[in-house]
């Protein structure tokens, strides 16, 4: 069989070396790139939107009905609403609060979610298994926006609590997850080598399964956040996520669709960000898992 | 006495036969002017080790190649015509009429989700050509074909899915299927690999029984040297894309001349004792970069000065062998 | 001996019923020594590796390693054990985790054995064990193991058996998804390491060739039980059961010295029958030539024959 050809093998570090790797990959994909594009784009906005927004103070408080319901111009490319405020620059904060609600949930319930299929995959047939897999699949029976819903209508409804709704339907899918591929590589070769050398449990679990479950779960993660960003703005939509004034994408849309369809502007533009971001991610999640499943 | 060469023209000729892959990491430059050819009712074995491009030659031959794989240059004449510049619509009445072809892996050329009798009755039909053919006679000759393998109970396995049976029983079927639509060629590539050794030698035997009866020409390739042994005639001995030796099947393995052959052939436990070699040094070539001249030069303890500057051609040697060695060359 | 296994049993309870994997077998390893355990698919013999290195319970019977009972699998087993006993596998491909380099996964029995060592010391020795099975460091110490081809994940995966410091490793099929000439440097290199360091092998394969040149004494296997027992010279040379006279006969070789070697008088016939229903009294009977009333209602007992020669078949064994 031909032998790899190696390229300066001891000079750097081999997690930088397989890193490179996965990035040529990664790059022959015009898709992937532009995924990564708007995905760069998109944090850039979220995190400095006070400096790159035209009309920053027009995300708070603001009214002036002189300037209301503007068509599309050069003063305000995406049209002022009906508080005569301007759309781009409230988009702009509201991709700081999209990105905003994915990374607190995302960060909340992913780890939560992978220790949790980690420990019941690798104890399979157990009882923690068993008790582990039963709460997840009850979470995972309720349609998640019915559960996100229930949630809010029981709780006031603010970004927090909103949060709060979206996590908790959140984080099985990670454990179902990490729990299938856990199952899986248990039987390895390699993990039976450990075993029999004396490895620890939490070895095993950390140092060997783990790392060889990160692939799927890093495409899922990426693509997770168009997700997140999706329920949390249709929550929005209906009134139990973020409450006006805040720029929330799904608030805007819904607010502006009052106007529909002569002041189209109002919902068209704050719909399109959504759906630009979301975009961004799965085509940037789909480029990595190519890129990590071997091109 | 009219020579060889013009008292008939040989089944299958591949001539200089060059083929590379093309991947994201370059040009693998695999193929690197395979010759061998077989006469019609001859059987030929092909041994090498993984990588050596046994298959890929094979795939050049039933023109399955991947559609990354490049012919870079030969022929490869079958009675005297090139295939390679036939169509597509030609060459496939020649392979599916009178190629047959057995695989490695006798699950995977199954279909799991049909049943053995319709998926052989299938090929069977498409083998004949055009046609309406009776169903009952393809499965009278199906059925047929199952006994004289020695599949217990035909009748069973016509009816069976590919998972019902056992490994052995799935190759008995694909080679019952292989001598129903060769007319002229079996290609069997390492058809008894995966198979326990007692059936392994119940499967060689059959098939040479079922192929002298036939007369059919066959290249049986196989990385493992003795099973070739009891089957063919004539033997070639392949390594890095390139013939490196072939000889009569009893002189090659009694009197190795290609210094890779003879490695190759001192690496392999015996089963009389004497221990075992300590293999080969160095390591297959990478076909990104193949070593010049000879390719097994890096490796070979006659090197001489010439062997990395030009390939050897094939030198012939006695008893009608021939090596592609220097060692070996007229002076 | 350094591993004793008596009357060893281990079934498997299946949706369609009981597979009896090993089904009351014993032997014994020398310290030093290779012993070769031979047999086909449905044999048992990898079965036998698997519980020995505590990966399968035992369903009866006793492993004795240096005399102390281990019949328990590795959750049980104090962790001085997990130093001695090793595994080397079939597949050296999924032997070893991708995503660690050769260093990380050589590195590792130091890691859990020999918590004295720095990570200086640690890299040392693994630069030293790398040199000793033929791959040099600088080249092989970074490497992923998609970087290594066949016969090198084998050796980094000897390597790592290496690397504890064990007595006794289990050699599951080490070579039987390699070519012959890698094949050849692999147990060129075992048979190195055995005689530096006095390691004792279980030597697991079918290819009854390669055991005749590494093996001091072959045990061979069907359908779960041990039919024969020998020295290797007296197995090769004047094989008693008919089963190993079949296998023997079966063996593709490749010398007219070897030819002579082989039984001529019993060819291979019929299939291996199914471990969930093995036939009575002695299970190669189906297939058995020789067989006659007795073999199918009585278990013909495995009893020394001649000295060290150990057959289980009614046409050798009087008493059985």
């Amino acid at each position: 069989m031909a032998r790899l050809s190696l390229l300066t093998i001891d000079k750097e570090s081999p997690r930088w070396r397989s890193l490179r790797r996965s990035w040529y990959r990664f790059r022959r994909n015009p898709l992937s790139l532009m995924g990564l594009a708007i995905v760069v784009i998109t944090i850039v906005i979220a995190v400095a939107p006070e400096y790159l927004a035209p009309y920053p103070d027009h995300a708070g408080y603001y009214i002036n009905f002189k300037e209301a319901k503007q068509p599309p111009s050069m003063k305000h490319p995406f049209g002022t609403d009906e508080y005569g405020r301007d759309i781009l620059s409230r988009v702009m904060f509201g991709f700081r609060f999209s990105m905003t609600l994915a990374v607190v949930v995302l960060s909340l319930t992913a780890p939560t979610g992978i220790l949790l299929g980690l420990i019941a995959g690798y104890h399979e047939k157990t009882w923690i298994d068993a008790v582990i897999m039963r709460v997840a699949d009850m979470f995972i029976a309720v349609p998640p926006l019915v559960l996100a819903l229930s949630i809010c209508s029981i709780l006031p409804p603010n970004i927090m609590n909103a949060m709060i709704a979206v996590s908790l339907m959140w984080w099985p899918w990670y454990t179902r997850l990490v729990y299938n591929t856990t199952v899986s590589l248990k039987n390895e070769y390699f993990v039976q080598a450990a075993e029999i050398m004396g490895a620890s449990k939490f070895h095993i679990m950390f140092r060997e399964i783990l790392p060889n479950a990160l692939g799927p779960i890093l495409t899922k993660l990426t693509l997770d956040v168009g997700w997140v960003i999706l329920i949390g703005a249709s929550l929005s939509f209906v009134g139990l996520g973020a409450q006006p004034p805040t720029p929330d994408l799904g608030t805007m849309v819904s607010e502006g669709s009052k106007y529909m369809p002569e002041y189209w502007w109002i919902s068209i533009f704050p719909a399109m960000a959504i759906s630009f971001i979301i975009l961004g991610f799965n085509l940037l999640g789909d480029g990595i898992k190519d890129a990590l499943s071997g091109g | 006495m009219p020579s060889r060469e013009d008292e008939r023209v040989p089944l299958l000729e591949v001539r200089n036969l060059k083929v590379s892959y093309k991947t994201y990491r370059g040009i693998l430059k695999v193929l690197d002017g395979v010759n061998f050819e077989i006469e019609k009712g001859e059987k030929v074995g092909i041994i090498g080790e993984s990588g050596c491009g046994k298959t890929t030659t094979m795939k050049a031959i039933m023109r399955i190649l991947p559609s990354n794989a490049i012919v870079e240059g030969g022929e490869i004449l079958y009675n005297g015509t090139d295939i390679l510049k036939m169509s597509e619509s030609e060459f496939n009445k020649i392979r599916r009429e009178r190629f047959a072809m057995i695989f490695q892996d006798p699950t995977a050329a199954l279909n799991p989700v049909f049943k053995v009798g319709e998926q052989l009755m299938d090929i069977l039909r498409y083998s004949k050509g055009t046609g309406k053919y009776d169903e009952d006679d393809l499965k009278e000759e199906i059925i047929g074909a199952f006994r004289e393998v020695m599949l217990p109970d035909p009748e069973r396995v016509f009816d069976s899915y590919p998972f019902q049976l056992s490994g052995g029983m799935r190759q008995r079927v694909c080679i019952a299927l292989a001598l129903l639509t060769a007319k002229e060629l079996l290609i069997a590539d390492e058809p008894t690999t995966n198979l326990d050794v007692t059936i392994q030698d119940q499967i060689l035997r059959l098939i040479k029984d079922l192929v002298s009866r036939r007369d059919l020409s066959v290249i049986l390739i196989s990385h493992a040297l003795g099973a070739v042994r009891g089957l063919v005639d004539r033997v070639y001995v392949m390594y890095a894309g390139t013939m490196v030796e072939s000889n009569e099947v009893n002189e090659l393995f009694r009197s190795p001349k290609h210094p890779y052959t003879r490695a190759l052939l001192s690496s392999a436990p015996r089963l009389t004792g004497g221990g075992i070699s300590q293999g080969i040094p160095g390591n297959v070539p990478d076909y990104l970069n193949p070593p010049s001249g000879c390719r097994f030069h890096p490796r070979c303890e006659s090197k001489k000065f010439i062997c990395d500057i030009e390939p050897p051609s094939f030198f012939s040697v006695e008893k009608g062998g021939k090596v592609a060695c220097f060692l070996y060359a007229e002076r | 001996m350094i591993l004793e296994v008596e009357n060893l049993k281990k079934y498997f309870e299946v949706s369609l019923g009981t597979v009896r994997a090993i089904d009351d077998i014993s032997f014994g390893v020398e310290e030093g020594e290779t012993f070769g355990l031979v047999g086909e698919s449905g044999s048992g013999k990898s079965t036998t590796g698997h519980v020995i290195v505590g990966i399968y319970k035992p369903t009866s019977g006793k492993i004795l390693y240096k005399g102390e009972d281990i019949s328990v699998p590795l959750k049980k087993r104090p962790i001085r054990l997990k130093k001695e006993i090793q595994m080397v596998f079939q597949d050296p491909r999924s032997s070893l985790n991708p995503m660690q380099t050769v260093r990380d996964i050589v590195e590792l029995p130091m890691r859990i054995h020999m918590k004295h060592m720095s990570s200086r010391d640690r890299e040392a020795k693994v630069k030293r064990i790398l040199e000793e099975v033929g791959l040099p460091p600088e080249d092989f110490m970074n490497r992923f193991p998609r970087e290594l081809g066949g016969g090198e994940s084998q050796l980094v995966a000897i390597a790592r058996a290496l690397a504890s410091e064990p007595s006794f490793i289990v050699l599951d099929e080490p070579t039987s998804a390699l070519d012959v000439s890698i094949q050849a440097k692999i147990i060129s290199v075992l048979l190195k390491l055995q005689r530096e360091y006095n390691l004792s092998y279980l030597f697991i394969t079918h290819d009854l060739s390669l055991v005749r040149n590494v093996s001091r004494r072959v045990a061979i296997m069907y359908l779960g039980k041990i039919y024969e027992l020998a020295p290797t010279e007296r197995f090769f040379v004047n094989p008693l059961h008919p089963y190993t006279k079949m296998l023997l006969s079966s063996v593709p070789v490749l010398t007219e010295d070897e030819e002579r070697l082989k039984p001529k008088e019993i060819r291979s016939t019929g299939e291996i029958p199914s471990p969930m229903n093995p036939p009575s009294g002695c299970r190669f009977r189906t297939r058995c030539p020789l067989a006659y009333e007795r073999c199918s209602e009585v278990e013909p007992k495995f009893a020394e024959v001649e000295d060290g020669h150990y057959v289980a078949c009614h046409l050798y064994n009087s008493q059985s």
